[in-house]
């Protein structure tokens, strides 16, 4: 039990929001942005060190200036180390010298910037090393404007960052790549190392070869929601996410099937979108989902239905002739589905929980009587979508 | 309401200026501090609570009758018929009144919602505290919370220079 409140006897224009203890003033910042909660140091003396004291911290690079991407990172690790440094001299009156605020959430986003990596990581490290961390969330991106072909390079770097640094990856909880580019089995590793990670959100990222597959194979991990958002390869096999709930994979392009699901039995969440074209030939959702996931709740599907898509113009130009453009080639890639209708008893174990359904951006010669193979297959459907438009 | 129900426990809570307030146990419980007491058997008949005024109390006994989850006899009468978003609608405007109180006042409920450890009661008097700070220029949050800027204008450069990124 805390301690009763001192007596205040004070008039009512007086300063009285000063006379509330640390953790109260504490618990009023915690709630603001961190930016606001930084500024209100600079109230008055009373309010100097309460910045220090914050238990829950979400630090943002876009809330940092500076002429170059080195000069924010600056900043960014400059705030961090501060505001993380642990050990805060106490007010007067309350006993002692010092006291360690054990962090609760820190969640830190910022750029792949390999100067700072290492003060970052210890950083972390310090802060989660008393055990009281409950969210320790990454966002990591290259600094705006990278050269795309050191993409991968920074992919290294951040899979070196990760081995360097494994405790503050042990501690991690969720985790969101943006913009790189990795090795065969870095995935796994990644994911492996980080034990508490339960949302890794992979976007914009691709394989250092794209013609072959993210394989995902984890048998130890506690992952619950992967989100791969226009992650360029072939096609993701998850060949073993033993916890994994929710998966979100939308690309422009996979080959079929875009996803492979192995040993997933707790899956309850799908949703799958990308571009398909005529070569490709449809698939069956046997041939995906997976017999292990018998929770298979909710199932999005998004076709981004256009029969037909320009992807590009050719111009031909030559010098000689009197009109320059000799030429004019407009490719057309023809786009389709790319679910095959099946006997509805090949999906019935996997379909047995099947609530919801959607269908976004089907095609107008998807009728009703397309859909009713995954009608009869699912015999607990509360809910079935079917749009021509495409989800957000 | 203060009718006292056939087969409800009621519980005594006193003031440090002598008041006392007989309430049902599952309205005291409201406040995880009492309900702590409650539960390890250190609460006789009568509560004292230390440092908080009857003023200051009885509005918090205003506030836990009014957000005690409704399961008795008339309670579960009124949960039925009434959905479940409308009641939330109506405790939010009962809310909004039930803080248009003076500063002084909201800062004495913010400490004893604090001690009595009612989360839902100290959400709501430390709301307008952080909507004051939050997009309020420094000298805006001294004036409203009445806080002397008691720096030398070389310390109060110095805050500023170390966390720069703060004020820009």
């Amino acid at each position: 039990m805390e301690s009763p409140p001192h007596k205040l006897n004070v008039g009512r224009d007086e300063d009285r929001i000063s006379a509330l203890t640390d953790d109260l003033l504490v618990g009023i910042l915690e709630r603001l942005d961190l930016r606001e909660a930084v500024r209100a140091s600079a109230l008055s003396s009373r309010w100097r060190h309460l910045p220090y004291r914050l238990s829950r911290l979400h630090l943002e690079v876009g809330h940092f200036q500076g002429a170059t991407p080195l000069e924010v990172m600056d900043a960014f690790t400059g705030a961090a180390q501060r505001l993380l440094s642990l050990v805060v001299p106490l007010a007067e009156g309350e006993g002692g010298s010092a006291a360690i605020i054990p962090i609760k959430a820190l969640i830190l986003s910022f750029y792949m910037s390999p100067p700072h990596l290492s003060a970052i990581g210890r950083t972390v490290e310090d802060a989660v090393s008393y055990g009281k961390t409950e969210c320790l969330e990454f966002s990591i991106s290259p600094p705006r404007g990278s050269n795309a072909s050191l993409l991968a390079e920074f992919g290294q770097q951040f899979m070196s960052f990760s081995q360097a640094y494994p405790v503050a990856f042990w501690w991690l909880t969720r985790l969101t790549l943006k913009n790189l580019v990795f090795g065969h089995s870095d995935v796994t590793e990644l994911i492996n190392a980080c034990n508490k990670l339960k949302h890794l959100t992979l976007s914009s990222c691709r394989l250092v070869d794209q013609r072959s597959a993210l394989r995902i194979d984890t048998p130890c991990s506690g992952l619950r929601r992967l989100d791969c958002i226009r992650f360029r390869c072939e096609r993701i096999e998850l060949i073993s996410v033993p916890e994994l709930r929710t998966v979100l994979c939308c690309s422009r392009h996979y080959e079929n099937p875009p996803v492979r699901f192995g040993d997933v039995p707790q899956l309850c969440h799908v949703n799958l979108g990308y571009l398909a074209k005529v070569s490709q030939a449809p698939f069956m959702l046997s041939e995906c989902l997976s017999r292990s996931s018998r929770n298979l709740s909710k199932l999005n599907l998004n076709f981004f239905s256009q029969t037909v898509k320009l992807i590009s113009v050719h111009l031909h130009i030559t010098r000689s002739s009197i009109l320059p453009i000799s030429a004019v080639y407009f490719v057309f890639f023809m786009l389709q589905i790319w679910i095959q209708p099946e006997q509805p008893k090949r999906l019935t174990a996997i379909f047995r929980n099947l609530t919801d359904m959607y269908l976004f951006g089907i095609f107008p010669e998807c009728d009703l009587s397309w859909t009713l193979f995954i009608l009869e297959a699912a015999p607990a459907l509360r809910n079935f979508k079917g749009s021509r438009r495409r989800s957000r | 309401m203060a009718t006292r129900e056939a087969g409800k426990k009621m519980i005594m809570l006193k003031s440090p200026d002598g008041m006392e307030f007989e309430v049902e146990e599952a309205v005291a419980m409201e406040s995880q501090t009492i309900r702590k007491m409650i539960e390890d058997d250190c609460a006789d008949t009568a509560i004292l609570i230390p440092n908080i005024n009857s003023k200051i109390l009885s509005r918090v006994i205003e506030y836990c009758n009014k957000h005690v989850p409704t399961t008795g006899a008339t309670g579960a009468a009124a949960s039925d018929t009434v959905a479940p978003a409308a009641l939330a609608e109506d405790l939010k405007i009962w809310d909004a009144e039930f803080i248009k109180v003076n500063r002084a006042t909201r800062f004495d409920l913010i400490q004893a919602a604090s001690y009595l450890n009612i989360k839902g009661l100290l959400d709501l008097t430390s709301q307008t505290t952080i909507d004051t700070i939050s997009d309020n220029s420094l000298e805006e949050i001294r004036s409203f919370l009445s806080t002397k800027n008691d720096y030398l204008p070389e310390e109060e450069q110095t805050i500023r220079r170390e966390n720069q990124w703060a004020f820009q």
